[in-house]
């Protein structure tokens, strides 16, 4: 029997179940050259991993902390020019996104600060953080759920329409969703999964400017979608 | 999720993610800017973390790309022999046994001769003892990549770290090609 490199290393590393790995023994057993070449492959692992974590350098005592310096520093800044551009610009891309989003589908033609209809709302009245509903042109996730610091409860989400994809957030007042921010972003490859790509810039400073607590634990999300997000403020 | 939960599990994350991309770029300063630049990243991001997120692929990931990105800004071609390489390992604290030092100045050798495509599989796997589905899955790669990549990588490995079969090692290749 031919066993190929692949294979082997596949058998040296555990991979291998059942037949397969019964195969690589009995075919090894019975070869000593490919016994020799299995022994080599095996050694590599011990010679790598073992001096190298012996050696590796302690990282720096304060990458932590700088990481969280750094932003701290960034979020003040866009904060800064987030309010210095709330009635231009963000109202803008808050417009031309929603414009977008809601042209022609279930959405409704909204405006900044109008209450939110459609998928959107839907999503947000009663999907949990992480799942997904919406229309056959339309699906939204929301993201997460914080409690901003006037109390108003206010949700994250990503919306995808056709090609078009946004990053935005909604809070909760007099009974309905209002749009905070809406920036366009990438779309996610393989539809909702976690996205690698970095929240838009647009969208955390306008949650930072909400000076919102940690986001809400599923159990209290629960909470909130079975009381119809019906808070003390309501 | 809680934001300290979620710090938390970032911090802890930090040993491990250093030590991956130590052994990537092979230097303590890259592998410390790489490490900060992740948590940056991590921290801006952890509001859209949740208990199920694989938070550790996701750091991989995100270290092994920015050093992508610094290789491509270097336009590096190929990785000389640090000549300050060998006295870190001696410098940073290693069990004083030379032995040791030796044998981690050659496994670091070896690995910085691997082109990156290899090197950050053979890292993963060899290294920190992933799976090929969880190197698979934080690389965002099939698993049949996963395999021939490694392939090609342990040929090198055994070659550069025990010499061409038969033969006993004596010189180890330095350099290679990016």
């Amino acid at each position: 029997m031919s066993i190929d490199d692949q294979t082997l290393m596949a058998f040296a590393d555990g991979e291998l179940q059942g037949e397969a790995r019964d195969a690589v023994a009995a075919a090894v057993a019975a070869d000593p050259v490919l016994a020799r070449r299995l022994e080599r492959f095996g050694a590599v692992r011990a010679l790598l991993a073992d001096p190298l974590k012996a050696a590796a350098p302690p990282p720096r005592d304060d990458l932590l902390e700088a990481a969280r310096a750094s932003v701290a520093r960034e979020a003040a800044t866009r904060r800064m020019t987030f309010q210095a551009l709330a009635a231009g610009v963000a109202v803008v891309v808050v417009a031309l996104g929603v414009t977008l989003l809601g042209r022609g589908d279930g959405l409704g033609h909204l405006q900044p600060e109008a209450p939110l209809g459609g998928a959107l709302r839907m999503a947000l009245d009663d999907t949990a953080s992480g799942a997904s509903s919406g229309t056959v042109m339309t699906k939204v996730q929301p993201l997460y759920t914080v409690v901003a610091a006037d109390g108003r409860r206010c949700r994250a989400f990503r919306a995808v329409r056709g090609s078009a994809a946004y990053e935005g957030a909604a809070c909760r007042s007099d009974g309905a969703w209002r749009l905070v921010v809406l920036a366009p972003i990438a779309k996610p490859a393989g539809g909702f999964t976690q996205a690698s790509g970095d929240e838009p810039p647009a969208v955390t400073a306008a949650i930072d400017a909400l000076r919102p607590g940690d986001p809400l634990e599923p159990a209290a999300e629960r909470a909130l979608i079975a009381a119809g997000w019906r808070p003390a403020r309501e | 999720m809680g934001g300290e939960d979620i710090e938390a599990r970032i911090a802890a994350l930090i040993p491990r993610l250093h030590r991956f991309a130590w052994v990537l770029t092979g230097a303590r300063a890259d592998a410390d800017d790489i490490t900060q630049a992740t948590l940056e990243r991590a921290l801006i991001n952890k509001r859209t973390f949740t208990a199920e997120t694989r938070l550790e692929a996701w750091v991989i990931r995100v270290a092994r790309n920015l050093w992508l990105d610094q290789l491509r800004r270097k336009k590096v071609r190929a990785v000389p022999l640090d000549p300050v390489m060998l006295g870190q390992i001696h410098a940073v604290g290693a069990p004083d046994d030379g032995e040791t030092r030796m044998e981690a100045g050659e496994a670091m050798r070896a690995v910085q001769a691997l082109p990156p495509g290899q090197r950050e599989i053979a890292v993963l796997v060899l290294v920190e003892g992933y799976t090929y589905q969880e190197a698979a899955t934080a690389l965002q790669v099939p698993i049949g990549t996963v395999m021939s990549r490694l392939s090609r990588a342990r040929r090198a490995l055994v070659d550069l770290l025990l010499g061409p079969e038969g033969e006993p090692a004596v010189v180890l290749a330095q350099g290679g090609e990016l």
